[in-house]
């Protein structure tokens, strides 16, 4: 149908009658006459903004709070961020701070059981809440008016005086536990957790989940300690809004907070982000599903990076103009892509592109999307886009204004991370004055399209082009490590025994115990051709073992020399720049080597568990596999069938590239005091050789300078 | 989730719209009542406005009375197609000329029914589809020269629109938008235009998008395939029997004429209520109501459904083997959300599922620790018809399905032997009191409540009016209800089991 505009245009313009129609209509109906939609393109002025009062106050004891009174409904909320956060998480318990958020609430006071306290505040229809999560803790309580004094009460109580309930750390451990095991089951969760892991690496604070082993190590002191070190009221910041009067609620916060004395907290180094940007192509197999979940990107920034304006005004454009009107509009491919360069506070976020197709179109999907990325790093945006995307921002702006509890959170968030209180309208300039040459710039300085690292999670097999089409893949095992000492929770005793057999005839014929328990140490000359992105590298070691826990490898390189050096729990470096310690990952990674080395778990038999898995394809020929296993990791050892010496092993790595399953070759038999062992070890990732070492000679029992494994 | 702002999926599981309840606040919501207004345009279309004037931003929402209990077999999935269509624009947005464009979509429509018949004939003859296969793809690519992709949205956009967005449930289709307040008659423009000259263009590359949603929710989502089975169980007659996405071989065959119809059936005025919530003026909003809507011509409205489903014959227990943990969920049929049993219903579900301290979450969880998340809730999968009680556990690590379901039993056996408590009746009125509160804050919430209290339960009052009812709930109540409906034979168990352990079970 037409508009009724158009209907009189195709009246006959020169009838008087029809003019005189058009008139009468016309003014008739001035002020409401129908118009098309792309008629409508001036507004009367919006409405003002009406800012509501905003009272700060910091309590005696250096609580922040920001209070806003609201009067239409009979309710009170509060909303408070605490300077803590699973950053803090000691590396040997992740879950820590998730732990102490949670009991903190369920685990009662001193004076009321976490129980009373659920029925109290549920049947006056009320909640209190608390948690840790990566960058801060928060406590939430809304309270119909009525209940505001009970409320803050809980509130108080549970934050001054709690009890940390064994009972409820139990529950809180058997969630995480839960959790832990069903990780794998939803996609989506799968494939933000391993991106994330891409992008900051496995076990950083910024990425790293929760084991058994590390929910396993959590005590109640841990948690009272790391509670004690944090929770102070000079570490809150809180928000309120309601039904009040801003004086009375602030007598009452004085009142209910009173007792609780400041005190400052040592606070640790915050987790430092150090991005190597590099292409790379990975998958998670997962043969159940038809449908493939992408996400691709590298690190982001800060949202007080002065180019943040105009990646805001970017993220726009690559989302809505391009990933959506490409893969989903035009295309059909998807649901839901999306571009998006992420920003935090304080610390850098992902640049984070994404979406889901049938597993078909997977690799389609993917060349549209960096097609995307590039083009938006080679050309400038549209006048349109351009246009669009700041209408869109400033036209909604207001929406920011549109609630108290938004107002006033956003200020606490602030206060929080020491932002400017008035950010967001420092930023709303920004946009204002944003260029299509910014959007250029900023897409130019912040986005690397040639270096990106891509996760697919999916089933390979439907894959309509394979996925090393684009490079090589790196394939990440998501196996959920068991709990320790339940390494093997389905292995049926039948599996354990034959395992045990194996590895004693294994062990057998490299030589038998007696003769493995009589080495102490040994000092082995190699050489190393290593894969790098400089391509083969040739290498020389010598490597120093006291069974069972230490190692010491003098390396070196075209590019210099090396120690690396582990004791135990310690490790550490010593390049020409200096010493520094190990991270965790790469400790474990170093400890690994020592873990699969024959001397150690034949030496030290008793220490292992060994499970028959099955006869299987090791390097193209059969082999027989056994899961050894010790307190220190596990991996699978290959033993061929006819002779029964270990053949290789394989196993995951954390390595500086990403998670990947590695296997190495033992080649090359030779016996040395009564042990044989092989002397060429050939490491594949995927097939793909990453090093090949030769043994050159190997001495058993020498004597170790003991300054070899003292730090300076 | 980090694509925030597109379409949410239309299956939100364990969705629990609460009917409202209302005690101490009285006052707060005779005044709040007392403001709203309605207006019935000529053509039955129905508008129900609500000015707040505390920000200059407004929400609308328009009910679509039709969900996917309207379809058949044949077209199952058509309700939430139409929705995605309603975005593609009409003879003004979205084309850049739409007397070319149209004669194109006619022939692709011509060309698309020669196509599928002669791919379901007996003997297809392949070259004729190979033939026919070319000439859709060409002119398909012509039409879509004409095509001005997502200038729907990108006009919503630029006006500073937030959360534009849309909805499709087993009852209804809800399309949604909050603009700043100054753009009322923009908001009229547009979505009049869009149920009175719609063009469901780009349909075919759009109907993938949607099986990439089927695939999205169900085909990978564990618990989305459970769902789908379950219901398919619990209703064998009645059209809540299948998942709102609808079944994939539907959705490969339903054609762009198929929605046309449906359109036409479903869409009428008499079929649509909006809710308008904001810094308004009403009898501007009605005024330009009747300008632009009441162009829309009326007529019959659509026929009820017919469908009842029978009395449950005996317990029904399915199991979905995936890659997975376990779930159990228990359905028991009950009547419509109109009916008088519905508060005390409500109420049974909240004293057995809600909160910390509620029975199961008591014993599965806090006790015996063999769960980590319980749940109960009604309206399963919808309210509008005879629908499901459902109480659901996930077990935790190293605990079974069969431990928890046991646990459940016992606990809904007590609710069916003895009267609930004093303080457990509290907890379901002051709850379900502070949910209606925090529900009225928000301009696009208190819209929603409004179009679902006028359209399900007949009358908008009925969002404030809940209260009398669920204050007036007793003891008595919630047992005669447990009694009449927590059985054996009218229940239904859906179990998730982990690959390859059905013989386990």
């Amino acid at each position: 149908m037409k508009t009724r505009k158009q209907q009189l245009r195709d009246f006959c313009p020169f009838e008087p009658a029809a003019i005189a129609l058009l008139m009468i209509i016309a003014l008739s109906e001035s002020s409401f006459a129908q118009k098309a939609p792309k008629e409508i393109t001036s507004f009367t002025p919006l409405n003002k903004v009406q800012m509501p009062d905003v009272k700060q106050v910091t309590l005696r004891n250096g609580m922040k709070v920001y209070m806003v009174e609201d009067h239409d409904y009979p309710t009170v909320d509060m909303r408070a961020m605490v300077r803590t956060g699973s950053i803090f998480d000691p590396a040997d318990k992740v879950g820590l701070a998730s732990i102490t958020g949670t009991v903190l609430r369920t685990g009662g006071t001193t004076t009321q059981g976490g129980d009373e306290i659920d029925k109290t505040l549920e049947t006056m229809g009320a909640y209190v809440e608390t948690g840790i999560e990566q960058g801060s803790g928060y406590v939430a309580m809304s309270v119909l008016k009525g209940d505001v004094d009970k409320g803050v009460g809980i509130l108080a109580d549970i934050l001054m005086h709690p009890a940390f309930a064994q009972d409820k750390i139990d529950l809180a451990k058997v969630e995480l536990r839960s959790g832990i095991s069903r990780r794998n089951d939803n996609i989506w969760e799968i494939t933000g957790r391993e991106f994330n892991s891409l992008i900051y690496g496995k076990s950083h604070p910024y990425s790293r989940y929760p084991e058994y082993a590390t929910v396993d190590n959590i005590t109640r002191d841990d948690i009272t300690d790391f509670y004690e070190k944090y929770f102070h009221p000079n570490n809150i910041v809180l928000a309120v809004w309601g039904d009040f009067n801003s004086n009375e609620i602030q007598k009452r916060l004085e009142t209910a907070f009173g007792k609780w004395p400041s005190a400052k907290t040592e606070y640790p180094e915050r987790p430092q982000v150090n991005y190597q940007y590099r292409y790379t192509i990975n998958l998670v197999q997962k043969p159940d599903v038809n449908q493939s979940h992408i996400q691709m990107g590298h690190i982001g920034g800060m949202i007080s990076d002065p180019d943040y304006p105009a990646l805001v005004v970017m993220n726009a454009i690559l989302s809505n103009d391009r990933m959506f009107k490409v893969l989903r509009t035009k295309e059909g491919l998807t649901y839901a892509p999306w571009g998006y360069y992420g920003a935090e506070y304080n610390h850098p976020g992902v640049f984070n592109c994404g979406t889901q197709t049938k597993s078909q179109s997977t690799v389609h999907a993917i060349r549209l999307m960096l097609n995307e990325v590039n083009r938006m790093t080679e050309e400038p945006v549209t006048d349109e886009e351009l246009q669009r995307a700041k209408d869109s921002y400033l036209n909604s702006f207001v929406f920011n204004f549109d609630s108290r509890s938004k107002i006033v959170t956003r200020l606490m968030t602030y206060a929080y991370y020491s932002y400017p209180l008035d950010f967001i309208d420092k930023l709303k300039e920004g946009v204002e004055k944003v260029t299509k040459g910014d959007v250029l710039r900023a897409a130019k300085a912040h986005l690397h399209p040639d270096e990106l690292q891509i996760l697919v999670v999916g089933n390979k097999n439907d894959f309509g082009e394979p996925l090393s089409s684009l490079g090589d893949v790196n394939e990440i095992d998501i196996t959920i490590p068991p709990p320790p000492g339940e390494e093997s929770p389905s292995a049926a005793p039948e599996s354990m025994s034959k395992g045990k057999e194996l590895f004693d005839k294994s062990m057998a014929a490299c030589g038998g115990a007696d003769a493995f328990q009589k080495i102490g140490s040994t000092r082995t000359r190699m050489t190393l051709l290593q894969q790098t992105e400089r391509g083969e590298v040739e290498i020389s070691d010598v490597a120093t073992v006291i069974y069972p826990d230490r190692i010491h490898q003098a390396v070196s390189t075209p590019m210099g020399e090396m120690k690396i050096v582990v004791v135990g729990e310690k490790g550490w470096i010593v390049s020409p720049q200096g010493k520094m310690q190990m991270e965790e990952s790469m400790r474990k990674e170093v400890f690994g080597n020592l873990v699969r080395d024959p001397i150690r778990f034949f030496s030290h038999a008793d220490d292992h568990q060994a499970q028959f898995i099955g006869e299987e394809e090791f390097q193209g020929v059969k082999a027989l596999d056994i899961l050894v296993s010790c307190k220190d990791g596990a991996f699978h050892l290959y033993l061929d069938p006819s002779t029964n010496l270990p053949v290789g092993v394989s196993y995951q790595s954390s390595g500086l590239q990403g998670p990947a399953n590695v296997e190495e070759a033992w080649s090359d038999f030779r016996e040395t005091d009564g042990v044989r062992l092989p002397f060429k070890n050939v490491a594949t990732v995927n097939g793909k050789t990453i090093s090949r070492a030769s043994i050159v000679e190997v001495e058993h029992n020498v004597e170790v300078d003991p300054k070899l494994f003292e730090e300076e | 989730m980090r694509n925030k702002g597109f379409f949410p999926f239309v299956f939100l599981l364990f969705l629990s719209v609460s009917s409202f309840s209302l005690r101490a606040w009285g006052q707060t919501f005779d005044v709040i009542k007392s403001q709203v207004r309605t207006h019935t345009l000529a053509n039955g279309m129905k508008f129900i406005v609500l000015e707040r004037h505390d920000a200059p931003v407004v929400s609308f929402h328009t009910y679509a009375d039709v969900g996917s209990a309207q379809e058949s077999y044949g077209i199952t999935g058509i309700s939430h197609i139409l929705e995605h269509m309603a975005f593609k624009g009409t003879h003004d947005v979205g084309t850049n000329n739409y007397a070319a464009e149209s004669k194109l979509l006619d022939s692709i429509d011509n060309i698309y029914a020669k196509l599928s018949g002669e791919e379901r004939a007996v003997n297809p003859d392949t070259a004729k589809i190979a033939a026919l296969k070319r000439k859709f793809d060409s002119t398909d690519s012509t039409a879509n020269r004409y095509v001005s992709s997502m200038e729907y949205w990108d006009l919503i956009r630029e006006k500073g629109g937030r959360g534009l967005n849309a909805y499709t449930s087993n009852d209804a289709t809800q399309y949604i938008v909050s603009l700043p307040s100054n753009r009322v008659e923009f908001w009229m423009a547009m979505e009049s235009d869009r149920f009175m000259n719609p063009v469901f263009r780009e349909f075919f590359q759009e109907r993938n998008v949607i099986m990439e949603e089927r695939r999205l929710g169900i085909e990978t989502q564990p618990v989305g395939k459970l769902i789908e089975e379950f219901l398919a169980a619990a209703f064998k007659s009645h059209p809540y029997h299948h998942e709102v996405i609808g079944h994939m071989s539907d959705l490969e065959n339903i054609s762009r004429t198929d929605v046309i119809n449906y359109f036409q059936r479903y869409y009428g005025p008499n079929n649509l209520t909006v809710a308008v919530v904001g810094d308004v003026n009403a009898d501007d909003v009605f005024r330009m109501a009747d300008t632009y809507f009441g162009r829309i011509p009326g007529g019959p409205k659509p026929e009820p459904l017919r469908t009842v489903e029978p009395e449950q014959q005996g317990e029904k227990h399915i199991y979905v083997e995936a890659q997975s943990q376990p779930l159990v969920i228990v359905g028991f049929h009950r009547p419509s959300v109109r009916d008088k049993e519905a508060a005390a219903l409500e109420a049974l579900a909240n004293v057995v599922g809600n909160g910390r301290s509620s029975r199961i979450y008591t014993s599965l969880v806090k006790d015996k620790k063999i769960a980590v998340q319980v749940g109960a809730f009604n309206g399963f999968p919808g309210y509008k018809y005879p629908n499901l009680l459902a109480v659901y556990a996930v077990p935790s690590k190293g605990h079974t399905n069969e431990e928890c379901l046991k646990a459940m039993e016992q606990e809904l056996q007590r609710i069916v032997d003895e009267p609930v408590r004093d303080d457990e009746l509290t907890k379901y009125k002051r709850s379900t009191e502070k949910d209606l509160i925090d529900g009225m804050k928000d301009n696009s919430r208190m819209a929603a409540s409004l179009t679902f209290n006028e359209v399900v339960m007949g009358d908008w009052r009925q969002t404030f009016d809940t209260l009398k009812e669920v204050d007036a709930v007793t003891a008595a109540d919630v047992q005669s209800v447990a009694k009449k409906y927590i059985t054996r034979k009218n229940r239904t168990i859906g179990e998730l089991i982990p690959e390859g352990q059905t013989d386990e079970n």
